[in-house]
């Protein structure tokens, strides 16, 4: 009886999710081994995405755009998450939590061009600067609000017991601080590490030549080139890597994701 | 009214690879306090959920007054239930917390507000209650609210889950002896679920010692206290040395017990069994004090009366005779505990 | 200065700096030269222009739109299945629900444009919507299930006290619930009003939303005075003023409810 209305109830839900999102993932699963032109099955599209130097060089090169945004995020972005979780209480904690989570509810397009603007007029042209420039600006609030929410989980005035026990600055740093923000640092990571990798707009809008990146390179297979094959493939590829990444930190530290 | 008797008839119910009860079977005396005694996964609260009606039973029956009340479910059992985390209703005042039984049964106006205004005296909340929220309350003032919740109603029976786990030693000494003196003025059946055994006897007309599924004895308080059914019941319900026969002057197989307080400190004759020991530790304890004697290498406590302990004049290390009736050592038929 | 001071004035000058280029796209809005950083005075014109820009009206329409429905729809769907999903059962619900927001947006994007092209859909509002609605779905079970909307106890102490499933489910259950009800519209809505990568992948040709027309004009700035840049500026000012009034009044809202 009870088991009869938790299905009745979950069904929409589990019906629609399989319709609308796990149905079209066969379909990029299809695509990505079905040539339309000699129509047959082939894993020629999977061999051409990761032997390819033309699509190994932008897989590369978005990695290792990936990777510097999620390092100059968390260096930009650590000593904010310690300010706003050791040291300010009561009202202005929550004006800086309000301030550094408002960006969130701005789109990344609106951002990313409000930022391309400024940009043109202190000089800064499209290209690689006002690439990684657009990167870092868009992703400080998703590194800033794991770290801080690891940093806040510290038991009170342990900062306080170490200096009793006569701990000096760097050892608080080194051996408290660190130690406590590395769920967060991992988890805000992969979470940028994944996002940027497949990002489309920051590169369109501000990259200009050395905006290349898988996002667009995806978006011109598919939408200007017709390649669907190796578009479908390249999207499966990015997929795996991207979840791996996910997967790996989540499970080293589970329950820190949401 | 003598108050409806709720009878459990070989009632079983499990939680997936869990089984939470075993067959019971137990009869609620209508009017009467029963307590189920029992520490925490012995199927205490599975049991009052059962008579509540919020679980049903993989097999067995529920009878209120004889009649089958198995299948009935829960929002027409009329059954008055304060719940562990009391899950009083956030969101609305006292007054509405208490009023929302009546509501939904259609009592409106002056009606309603009489029977709530009746009740919140019962329970020693007066009018300036009755707009606040009952998160401002203290716990003792919120137990309050949720009893007066679950009696407004005027239900046939009154569930407590725990009722007072969560409260001070001097609030719940207070409320124990309030619930008793609402129930008794009401005349209403109670089931008391319980894990604390002086809880238990301050509170319990009968009790029911549970556990992994089973009830394990019945009996009045004293009943209970006096005639331990087995070991467990006995290191439970109350405190007991467990011994070895042959040293506690019985020849029997297993293990016995005698609670601390048969134990006498340096008897004058009348007792059948006597050792010498040497006092290892001292706890006060009020009105008592526990004694730990080391007797040829085994360990036996004793809890003497502080005006007995003061003129015998014992400390730390001195040489003491102790001894007890045979009458007083409970031998058990196995040795399962 | 103590570290603590260095630390606060650099975490101030972060947060200035994330709010710099808002504030100069909003000040460019009202700038009466067409030209960026050149400064020549304060004009609403841009703003008027908007008003008989015919093709942003169009994409406000649909934008919102397929907002509502998309936020509408997903928002009661999970609603039904996290009210009967007691404690942490389901995991299989919950294996169905994490995919969609783990997966990268582009490539999910690609699933939904070779999903509708291989069933031959005319791709516009409809499949823009149902591409919205695939993500929303996951998005709103989560924070429908994180904010809580399962309220055991306080269910089983309506029914004690004589309380059928309905009126526990309006008298108790939906006033609780009302905080993650709303967070999930809010963030479902947002998601939906904002999106740019999904619709553009989703979407036909002569269909568009706000975000894919600013994007448009942004890559070809200038072919109209519509796309001039503070025409440009002027749009985004407003698209970001909604999004930001939504996030205002949801603060407020949650506040509110926590400061009770």
């Amino acid at each position: 009886m009870v088991q009869r209305s938790l299905v009745i109830a979950v069904a929409p839900l589990v019906v629609a999710l399989l319709l609308l999102f796990y149905a079209p993932n066969i379909a990029l699963v299809y695509y990505s081994f079905y040539d339309r032109v000699r129509g047959v099955f082939t894993i020629d599209f999977y061999l051409d995405v990761i032997t390819n130097t033309v699509y190994l060089n932008v897989i590369l090169y978005s990695l290792s755009i990936a990777v510097t945004t999620v390092l100059a995020t968390l260096a930009l972005t650590l000593p904010v998450a310690a300010y706003i979780a050791l040291y300010s209480r009561g009202f202005e904690r929550i004006l800086l939590l309000v301030i550094f989570t408002t960006p969130f509810w701005i789109d990344f397009l609106l951002r990313a061009w409000a930022l391309k603007s400024l940009l043109y007029m202190v000089g800064v042209r499209e290209g690689f600067l006002a690439l990684m420039v657009g990167m870092v600006y868009d992703y400080i609030p998703f590194t800033l609000l794991p770290v801080y929410a690891s940093l806040a989980r510290m038991p009170p005035h342990i900062v306080d017991v170490a200096r009793t026990l006569g701990a000096g600055s760097l050892d608080i740093w080194t051996r408290i601080i660190i130690p406590y923000a590395v769920p967060g640092v991992l988890v805000g990571s992969a979470l940028v590490l994944l996002m940027s990798f497949t990002e489309l707009v920051i590169p369109s809008l501000l990259g200009g030549v050395r905006g290349f990146t898988v996002g667009p390179l995806i978006y011109t297979l598919i939408l200007a080139g017709d390649d669907w094959g190796r578009g479908a493939a390249l999207a499966i590829v990015i997929t795996v890597l991207s979840v791996l990444s996910i997967v790996l930190a989540y499970r080293r530290f589970k329950g820190w994701l949401l | 009214m003598a108050g409806v008797e709720v009878r459990f008839e070989d009632v079983w119910k499990s939680y997936e690879a869990v089984i939470a009860l075993r067959g019971v079977t137990l009869t609620a005396p209508g009017g009467r306090i029963t307590v189920l005694l029992g520490q925490s996964g012995c199927g205490k609260t599975t049991l009052l959920k059962i008579a509540a009606g919020l679980l049903e039973p993989d097999r067995g029956r529920v009878y209120f007054n004889g009649v089958d009340y198995t299948r009935v479910p829960a929002e027409r059992r009329d059954v008055g239930m304060v719940f562990q985390d009391l899950a009083l209703f956030p969101h609305m005042s006292v007054f509405e917390n208490v009023a929302f039984g009546l509501r939904v049964r259609g009592v409106r106006g002056l009606e309603l507000e009489r029977r709530v205004r009746e009740v919140l005296d019962l329970v020693g909340l007066d009018g300036s209650f009755y707009n606040r929220r009952v998160t401002e309350l203290s716990g003792g003032q919120q137990q309050r609210v949720a009893l007066a919740r679950a009696l407004v109603i005027e239900p046939k029976v009154l569930l407590l889950d725990e009722p007072l786990a969560h409260l001070d030693y001097k609030v719940k000494q207070r409320l124990l002896e309030e619930v008793r003196r609402i129930q008794r003025s009401l005349r209403i059946t109670t089931i008391y679920v319980t894990h604390d055994q002086l809880e238990a006897m301050a509170v319990g007309d009968v009790i029911a010692v549970m556990r992994d599924g089973y009830v394990v004895q019945v009996g009045t308080p004293r009943e209970v206290y006096e005639n331990p059914r087995d070991l467990y019941v006995a290191s439970f319900f109350g405190d007991a040395n467990i011994l070895d026969p042959r040293f506690a002057g019985l020849d029997s197989d297993g293990l016995v017990a005698l609670r601390f307080e048969d134990v006498i400190l340096n008897p004058n004759g009348d007792v059948d069994v006597v050792y010498e020991g040497v006092v290892e530790d001292i706890v006060f304890q009020g009105a008592f004090v526990g004694l730990e004697v080391n007797v040829n290498n085994r360990s036996l406590k004793l809890l003497v009366p502080r005006r007995e302990f003061a003129r015998q004049g014992v400390s730390l290390g001195s040489r003491v005779r102790v001894g007890w009736k045979l009458s007083e050592v409970r031998g058990f038929n196995s040795g399962a505990t | 200065m103590s570290s603590k001071q260095l630390l606060r004035v650099y975490t101030y000058v972060i947060a200035l700096l994330l709010y710099i280029p808002i504030a100069f796209m909003v000040i460019s809005s009202f700038n009466s030269s067409p030209y960026i950083g050149v400064w020549e005075g304060f004009t609403t014109y841009w703003y008027q222009l908007l008003l008989r820009d015919s093709e942003a009206h169009i994409a406000l329409v649909n934008s919102l739109t397929i907002a509502i429905v998309s936020s509408t729809l997903s928002v009661s769907t999970a609603l039904l299945a996290a009210l009967q999903v007691r404690g942490r059962r389901l995991t299989a619900v919950d294996a169905l629900v994490y995919p969609p927001i783990v997966m990268p947006e582009v490539a999910e994007a690609v699933a939904l444009f070779l999903a509708f092209t291989y069933l031959g859909v005319e791709k516009g509002w409809l499949t823009v919507m149902l591409g919205h609605t695939a993500f929303n779905l996951a998005f709103a079970y989560v924070t429908l299930t994180v904010s809580r909307v399962r309220f055991e106890e306080l269910e089983d102490a309506a029914r004690t006290l004589g309380a059928g499933r309905l009126q526990t489910f309006k008298d108790i259950i939906l006033p609780l619930a009302m905080p993650g009800i709303v967070a999930a519209l809010a963030i479902t809505f947002l998601l939906s009003f904002t999106n740019f990568i999904k619709t553009l992948f989703t979407t036909g040709p002569g269909f568009y939303t706000l975000p894919i027309l600013i994007w448009n004009r942004a890559r070809r700035p200038g072919i109209s005075e519509f796309a001039s840049q503070n025409a440009l500026n002027a749009l985004a000012t407003l698209v970001t003023l909604t999004a930001l009034s939504i996030a205002v009044a949801y603060t407020a809202y949650m506040l509110r409810k926590a400061g009770r």
